[in-house]
């Protein structure tokens, strides 16, 4: 048992000292390869235009770097943010610039209707004709309309004359969001009871427009002499 | 001299892995860096081609048909009205030639022969002057190249034989068209 043991601590140390010897071997082999590399090395860096010098440099480089990109991207996401600015700037223009053509056919299409309206009077209707063009007032002039109404109806009753007419040009001449100056060109034609037409009438009217709610009410009427 | 070898190859070949390896890290940073540059880069090109395309698309057209646009083609329309309805015998030529400069087209081509065979020889037998003022106007219709305009204008003529003034109250639709960024009358139609 304690034989085998020595036999093979001696083996051990015999193991040891050939370890030994040759790790010996090795480091003087290590050291002589290291040699030879550092010099393989200045050979090579004497050839390939000494790389030595190109690894501080691109260190500087990679230090420097972020500082510039940083400011780069800072200054190229302000643009960014300036130019989606003038973007949206633009956006709104031009819906503003659709909005008021449609605007503008709009104040034009309501100022003919109630131009028309306010000129044609049936007077076998001149209760419903008094009352449509109340509906399409707003302020003091459907106040004013409201209160003549009667008397309206009357003269139109009493003359009985039927009076038709015709928008035959009309213009915006100011507008805003909600209210509106349109000038509208007329033709009316008066027939008296017995069928017989007079010959068409132009008339000249300034229409205030404003807005009532979802409708676009007349504000006041005017005959432009 | 074998083992001098092996291990000379081993060593540089660890010196080349590390190289590679930080090299690859670096590369993979720097990719990294290149990522966010190409977002900053595209943020900031396709916001240019936006800008550009608006403003060549809407903003440039728009332009031709803004508030601004309408103030001008209403006053070279009631210009180009008073222009037209207005002279007086003395002054016949000037009259109907500052008048055809506000005109273009068909109109212009009408106006010409309309004035030689019509109201030229009118206007000098009867001695008719004719004054033209614009009332009210106001915008119909407006594109970038032609606009539509009503004018509600009162015209007062006088001649040898009646003295007094008369005035006559009418309303026209004048035409317009821009050419080379002038606004000329091209129709003129009394409604």
């Amino acid at each position: 048992m304690l034989s085998t043991t020595e036999r093979v601590g001696t083996d051990a140390d015999l193991l040891a000292e050939k370890a030994e010897a040759e790790a010996a071997e090795a480091e003087s082999a290590a050291a002589a390869a290291r040699e030879r590399a550092s010099r393989l090395r200045q050979q090579a860096g004497a050839a390939a235009a000494d790389p030595a010098p190109d690894r501080p440099r691109r260190f500087r480089v990679g230090l420097s770097r972020p500082r510039w990109t940083t400011v780069a991207a800072a200054v190229a996401l302000l643009c960014t943010a300036a130019l989606l600015t003038v973007g949206g700037y633009l956006t709104w223009d031009h819906r503003k610039t659709v909005d008021d053509e449609r605007m503008r056919a709009e104040y034009t299409a309501a100022a003919r209707q109630v131009a028309v309206s306010l000129m044609s009077i049936d007077h076998n209707n001149a209760d419903a004709d008094v009352q449509r063009i109340i509906d399409n007032s707003t302020g003091e002039f459907r106040d004013e309309f409201a209160q003549a109404s009667e008397d309206f109806v009357r003269l139109a009753k009493d003359a009985k004359v039927t009076t038709e007419a015709t928008a035959t040009a009309a213009a915006v001449e100011s507008m805003t969001d909600d209210a509106a100056v349109v000038l509208v060109a007329v033709s009316s034609t008066v027939t008296n009871t017995e069928g017989a037409k007079d010959a068409p009438r132009n008339w000249r009217l300034s229409v205030d427009l404003r807005r009532d709610g979802d409708q676009i009410k007349m504000a006041k009427v005017e005959f432009v002499p | 001299m074998t083992v001098d070898d092996s291990i000379t190859t081993s060593d540089v070949d660890a010196r080349a892995e590390a190289g590679a390896d930080s090299r690859l890290r670096r590369g993979a940073r720097a990719c990294g860096a290149h990522w966010r540059a190409i977002v900053v880069v595209g943020l900031l090109v396709s916001s240019v081609a936006l800008v550009t395309v608006l403003y060549l698309t809407q903003y440039r057209i728009d332009r031709q048909t803004d508030t601004k646009a309408v103030d001008e083609v209403v006053a070279a329309a009631s210009a180009g009205t008073v222009a037209v309805l207005s002279y007086a015998p003395d002054t016949l030529e000037a009259d109907l030639a500052g008048a055809r400069s506000k005109m273009t087209g068909d109109f212009l081509t009408y106006y010409g022969k309309f004035t030689s065979d019509v109201v030229a020889p009118a206007v000098q037998q009867k001695g008719i002057t004719a004054t033209a003022q614009i009332v009210r106007a106001g915008m119909m219709d407006i594109r970038p190249d032609s606009a539509k305009v009503l004018v509600f204008l009162n015209q007062e003529t006088s001649s040898k034989e009646r003295p007094d003034p008369s005035l006559t109250a009418s309303s026209v639709v004048v035409s317009m068209t821009k050419v080379d960024g002038t606004w000329l009358i091209s129709a003129f139609d009394p409604v």
